[in-house]
Formats: C-alpha cells, sequence, structure tokens
C-alpha cells in the first residue's frame, strides 16, 4: 500500500462481474472486474457504478467471492486507461479486501483450497495453527499422547 | 475525513484549473502504483473552500490530497476535503 495512491471504501458489490486471464508476455494473469458503490454519508454522495479491478491469486478468490450483495471494506489503489473506443476509465485496483457481509463464503473456500491444490497460495488455516500450537506446547502441556 | 470513502493522493496539477459558480475543478497527475505511470482525474472542490484553493493550487504545485470518491454524469472525480501543498516551485 502507498500512501501517495491510496482508496479505501466500505463498498456494497452489484454482482457485475468479469473474469478473464490476461497473457502477459506468455505468461498468464488472473483478472476480474467488479462494479460497486459506495453509500452516502455526511459530507458525500453516494457513488454508483465504481469499477474496481484484481490481479493474480486474488483475483480469482474475489470472483468467487463476491456475488450480488456484498459488502466489503476494499483497500486499492487508483488507475486509469483508456480503450480501444478511446474510452478513458477510471479503476481502483484492490490490494487487500475484508468481506463484512453478504459474501459467497462456500464458494471463497473452495478456490481458495484449489489455490492451494495449484500451489499457488500456501496452506493457512486455523486448523494448522491449532496443530503447530499442539506440536509446540506438546511436552510441556502433556498433549503429544492425546 | 470520511472513513468509509477516502483517497490519498500525491498530485500534480498539468493545466490551471477552472472556477465557477463556487465550484474550483482541476486536473492532477496521481503517479501509478508500482509502475510510476500517469493517472489523469479530475478533482472538484465546492463552496467556501473553492475560490480559496483556485489561488493555492497551480501548476508549479505538488500536493498531498485526502479526498472522496464521486460520480457526477457517469464520470469518477475526486471531492478535496484537505490539502496540503509539498512542492511550490
Amino acid at each position: 500500500m502507498t500512501r501517495t495512491n491510496n482508496f479505501n471504501a466500505l463498498v456494497d458489490f452489484t454482482g457485475i462481474k468479469f473474469f478473464q486471464v490476461l497473457d502477459h508476455d506468455g505468461i498468464k494473469i488472473s483478472f476480474c472486474r467488479n462494479i460497486g458503490f459506495v453509500r452516502g454519508s455526511p459530507g458525500s454522495r453516494v457513488a454508483d457504478g465504481i469499477r474496481f479491478l484484481c490481479y493474480g491469486p486474488l483475483a480469482e478468490l474475489v470472483y468467487a467471492s463476491i456475488i450480488k450483495g456484498t459488502r466489503a471494506f476494499v483497500i486499492s489503489h487508483l488507475q486509469t486507461r483508456c480503450d480501444m473506443g478511446g474510452h478513458y476509465f477510471v479503476e481502483f485496483v484492490i490490494e487487500e479486501i475484508q468481506y463484512i457481509s453478504g459474501d459467497d463464503h462456500e464458494a471463497g473456500e473452495k478456490k481458495r483450497l484449489d489455490l492451494i491444490e495449484r500451489g499457488i497460495l500456501h496452506p493457512n488455516t486455523s486448523d494448522e495453527l491449532k496443530i503447530n500450537l499442539n506440536y509446540e506446547l506438546g511436552d510441556d502441556y502433556g498433549l503429544q499422547d492425546n | 475525513m470520511n472513513v468509509v470513502n477516502n483517497c490519498q493522493f500525491k498530485a500534480k496539477f498539468p493545466r490551471i484549473g477552472v472556477l465557477d459558480q463556487g465550484t474550483f475543478r482541476i486536473t492532477g497527475i496521481v503517479p501509478g502504483e508500482p509502475t510510476g505511470t500517469t493517472n489523469e482525474i479530475q478533482f472538484v472542490v465546492y463552496g467556501t473552500d473553492a475560490a480559496d484553493l483556485s489561488k493555492k493550487i497551480n501548476t508549479d504545485n505538488e500536493a498531498i490530497i485526502f479526498s472522496h470518491v464521486q460520480i457526477l454524469d457517469g464520470k469518477v472525480e475526486f471531492v478535496i476535503d484537505n490539502l496540503e501543498i509539498i512542492e511550490n516551485k
């Protein structure tokens, strides 16, 4: 995260989403785009139709997890681009996302396991943390024989 | 500052802004992340701050801007909440 190009928002996603695997000089990169809106609050109006992008493994996770009505806190940075038709887009690239409600947790978890299986993500679950804790504490706390 | 809609940018201003009926609009250039590309975006200030900021911001400035995003006529623009000039050539 950089402090000179940073956008944080509580986003409600519309469920309009797009996924593609990009070919960048022979390297395959997952890409997804989600449309969301930021609710109005004192001092700011509702901002509807904001484009949030994701690249890499996060794109696959986000594409699986976000459905219509998903609310999440997003840490992102600004990116602009121009398409073939000369349309100018202001978009936000998600760096971190914390789901608040309405996400498809099952699909997200399934995708996470799939990414682990493909060797893209490293496993890190609460169960493994528990196993490691037991291992660390084993001798002193008599957990070895349990 | 709005916690749920909050942007922080370092921006330069390639062109002179326009002050019209209490609204000041100016184009800002924000460096890309991590590539260093240039992103051209619209900043806007409303109300009493508009006239003050129109005098403060010019093409020689670089500033840290706290803003929030809004959509006007389908276009994304950033409403300045706070601004600090960090370079004045």
